[in-house]
């Protein structure tokens, strides 16, 4: 093993390697940055330029898209509060405010460095912890998937701290919503209202832009404002670096997200959505001054940025050691696995140790490269945010509907503006629509899993979650104990200081 | 200056061109392929490698389109609705085409809107079970269920899906009783099978090959009537056929369809340029880049087994009603 790992880094000392990994990372920064274009899209049309390099050259070059266009869909997000991908939905909460203080590129450089160090952190835990990842990945099946949603969602609404109801209504619609289509257990066709262009449900994309662009869009011509920056802000400020101690400040947060990121990564078709929202609770929850969140606060950028990368690593495992890929993202990179002759499965290091020890390797170089690379090309987009509204908006509208016309499907436009309308509604009566977004995106696979597990429990639901799975019973356990604790906790700590007077 | 110069060239251009249309042969713009599924599958696969090999032989672009949703049927209704003029194709598979519309409503006729220009292979689903279990062969598999009945958990990819069709025929064919568990395709099902989770299913050829090799699963039985071709670790596995379940005999046909309103002489065209494709020497290399076989079929003779498969699934799921 260590000597097809010291082969492996003897692979790495190409330079065409770092050029393809920079060209990716570069095409996927903008493809990423594009509303409504997806990180998917671009590394499929760009599989079959992949083919024709060698593996060691196509397959970081499409990692290099992978990350790329990750991060882009953060540099939205923080600028104009439109998430390039669900993934930096979270993001949208703080970045925007940040923008209109003229802290634009203070607030993409933290989401460069968070996204990077933890992707690299979470790079080099997966290369020495595979085997472990491997082992713990066949261990969480549907109940326990449907257990850590459950926990991750009751983590997430504890923090919220919007108004109750309201975020409550929000997440019923967008439960709502997500039942629209087929219905994945018994394949029938269910709430589309006679409407085909419904059957397939409401396609994630169209949702987002409807969800942030639009009603973003429709507001900033209602209030007419010259810029995007709020007017007092001087100009010639918003390029401003990010300093080291706002940097140091949101280390912390960082490192947890990071973890949480790793952790989450393992757990099969949740991923970045989930990760990144959990990253944002937790640094809120642990933050001196949780109240600034939401308002334009650095380490809110932080939290869900490191948390949605850190995914990264893990999701690479069962691709490598069991050949299944566990979303469309590692689906496409097998395709180009296996189109090079590498088969991914349990004797992949015996047979192809040096190769995939030098993937790994090269994968945590596209980290590093990224810090510079992003850090010199963060400028512009930066910049760009200054120019004048009535040319921004415009701009943005035409990529908005560009963007959701790329899947090619028609009808998605006439879902997108449809909810559009009813976000921009929804906004004007101060609903907090990051629930229903969440709640959208969980609703199928909550759905499912619960189902599954029914299957296996053969009628005895409780018994088996709660006792067949142990692993699914610690997280349901210790989700009902964080509900009791934020009920009760208040109470007993008063009771507790009673007692002491 | 610069700029007038640019448009008188575009004028130009667009003088030059506009005639062309109307005087060219099929094709003269690019082909939009549709394919009813998600990235990342072998279809899209299959495609990425076709689509840039075709183009060459038919003289214009053919661009992907994935259109997934619906169990296909969002893609599929999509060609069935798209003018029929041969710039709007699909690539599909059997279930999508011949079952599927059968148990829900869709928007079009499968047998009478659509027409096939080609078949290019076939995968055929393998009985695959964890190497642990108590059963080593089909026989003592269906025994086993039938001591056990309800007791072994059987995974497939989706209900009416490729892997779900041959479940449901063995099911049927051996009179057993066991408890189906559905997956999201066949990566999660793999997955239940090597976890243990579930105790077996049917699986393909190039997923379940490293855990064969690793000792991890057993295979039982290959469905058809006919052996894997040229396949080195499972050419040897027994057919359906063979061990007395001749019924079960899905294979998932990796098919080209047009629209049916398409006009005759475009449509051979299509059907002669395909014919091309095989053998055409970097196709050859593709395919057998990603561990598939070439098992071609005409259109003609694809669209005269389709009435008769029809017929066939309508009868499966009336038995599981």
């Amino acid at each position: 093993m260590f000597e097809s790992f010291v082969q492996g880094l003897d692979l790495l000392l190409r330079w065409e390697i770092y050029f393809y990994i920079s060209l990716g990372l570069v095409v996927g920064m903008f493809v990423g940055a594009m509303p409504g274009l997806t990180t998917v899209l671009a590394m499929a049309v760009l599989l079959p330029i992949s083919f024709n390099l060698e593996p060691m050259l196509g397959i970081p070059f499409l990692i290099g898209v992978y990350k790329g266009g990750i991060y882009g869909g953060s540099i939205s997000a923080i600028l104009v509060g439109i998430p390039g991908t669900g993934a930096s939905i979270a993001t949208t909460f703080d970045g925007p405010a940040l923008t209109r203080q003229g802290k634009a590129r203070k607030a993409l450089e933290m989401a460069l460095f968070s996204s990077t160090i933890a992707d690299f952190i979470s790079d080099v835990a997966t290369l020495f912890l595979i085997a472990l990842i491997a082992m713990i990945i066949l261990m969480i099946g549907p109940p326990e998937v449907f257990a850590i949603i459950i926990f991750s969602l009751i983590l997430i609404a504890s923090v919220s701290g919007e108004s109750g109801l309201r975020g409550g209504i929000a997440a019923l619609i967008g439960l709502g919503l997500g039942f629209i289509g087929t219905d994945a257990v018994t394949g029938a066709t269910r709430m589309t209202f006679g409407i085909d262009a419904l059957a397939g449900g409401i396609p994630l994309i169209p949702l987002i832009i409807g969800v942030f662009a639009l009603p973003e869009i429709l507001e900033a011509v209602e209030t007419r404002t010259k810029t995007f920056i709020e007017e007092n802000v001087d100009l010639s400020k918003a390029g401003q670096r990010l300093h080291w101690h706002e940097f140091k400040g949101s280390i912390r947060t960082i490192l947890r997200s990071t973890a949480i990121g790793t952790g989450i990564g393992m757990v099969p078709g949740v991923g970045q959505v989930v990760a990144a929202f959990v990253g944002y609770s937790a640094a809120k929850r642990a933050s001196k001054s949780p109240e600034k969140f939401g308002k334009g606060e650095l380490d809110g950028i932080a939290g869900p940025e490191a948390a949605n990368n850190a995914v990264n690593g893990p999701t690479l495992v069962p691709l490598l050691t069991l050949g299944i890929p566990g979303d469309n993202v590692t689906a496409i990179l097998l395709g180009a696995f296996v189109a090079h002759g590498i088969r991914p499965g349990p004797q992949i290091f015996e047979e192809q140790g040096a190769l995939i020890y030098a993937l790994l390797l090269a994968i945590i170089m596209a980290n590093v490269l990224f810090i510079f690379l992003g850090y010199i090309l963060l400028k512009p987009f930066a910049k760009a945010i200054q120019v004048k509204k009535a040319y921004l908006i415009p701009i943005i509208l035409a990529l908005s509907f560009v963007g959701t016309l790329s899947t090619g499907v028609a009808s998605d436009l006439v879902i997108m503006v449809v909810i559009g309308i009813c976000a921009y509604v929804l906004r004007k009566l101060k609903f907090d629509l990051a629930p229903l977004v969440i709640a959208f995106v969980l609703a199928e696979p909550i759905e499912y899993r619960l189902s599954q597990s029914m299957l296996y429990a053969r009628g005895d639901i409780f018994g088996y979650l709660f006792i067949e799975r142990p692993i699914a019973s610690v997280f349901l356990i210790a989700g009902i104990v964080w509900i009791a604790w934020m009920i009760f906790g208040p109470w007993i700590r008063r009771r507790f200081r009673q007692q002491g007077a | 200056m610069k700029g007038i110069r640019y448009l008188w060239l575009l004028a130009l251009a667009a003088v030059i061109a506009a005639p062309l249309p109307a005087a060219a042969e099929y094709p003269d713009r690019p082909i939009t392929l549709v394919i009813p599924l998600g990235a990342g599958g072998s279809h899209d696969l299959h495609a990425r490698g076709i689509t840039g090999i075709i183009s060459d032989i038919i003289g214009q672009p053919m661009v992907v389109k994935l259109v997934p949703g619906a169990s296909g049927m969002k893609g599929t209704g999509e060609v069935a609705k798209a003018k029929p003029d041969g710039y709007t194709l699909l690539f599909t598979h059997n279930a999508f085409d011949q079952l599927r519309p059968q148990t829900v409503d869709v928007p079009f006729d499968t047998l009478k809107d659509f027409k096939t220009v080609a078949r290019i292979n076939f995968g055929q689903p393998i009985l695959v079970a964890r190497a642990d279990r108590p059963y080593k062969t089909v026989d003592e598999f269906i025994a086993y269920a039938k001591a056990n009945p309800g007791q072994v958990n059987f995974g497939h990819s989706g209900v009416w899906g490729a892997t779900h069709i041959p479940t449901v025929q063995l099911l049927k064919s051996a009179g057993i009783k066991v408890n189906l568990i559905p997956h999201k395709g066949g990566g999660p099902l793999l997955r239940a099978i090597l976890s243990g989770e579930d105790d077996i299913g049917f699986l393909f050829a190039t997923q379940t090959r490293p855990h064969f090799k690793a000792g991890k699963v057993r295979v039982l039985g290959v469905a058809g009537d006919t052996p894997i071709p040229n396949d080195p670790d499972f050419g040897n596995v027994p057919t359906m056929a063979s061990l007395g379940h001749p019924d079960v005999a899905f294979t998932m046909d990796r098919i080209f369809m047009a629209p049916a309103g398409m006009s005759d002489k475009d449509l051979q065209y299509l059907r002669d340029s395909f014919e091309q494709l095989i053998d055409n020497k970097s196709f050859q290399r593709f395919i057998s880049s990603i561990g598939e076989n070439v098992m071609f079929m005409r259109g003609e003779e694809y669209d005269k087994l389709r009435p008769v498969r029809y017929e066939s699934y309508t009868d499966l799921i009336e038995s599981v009603k």
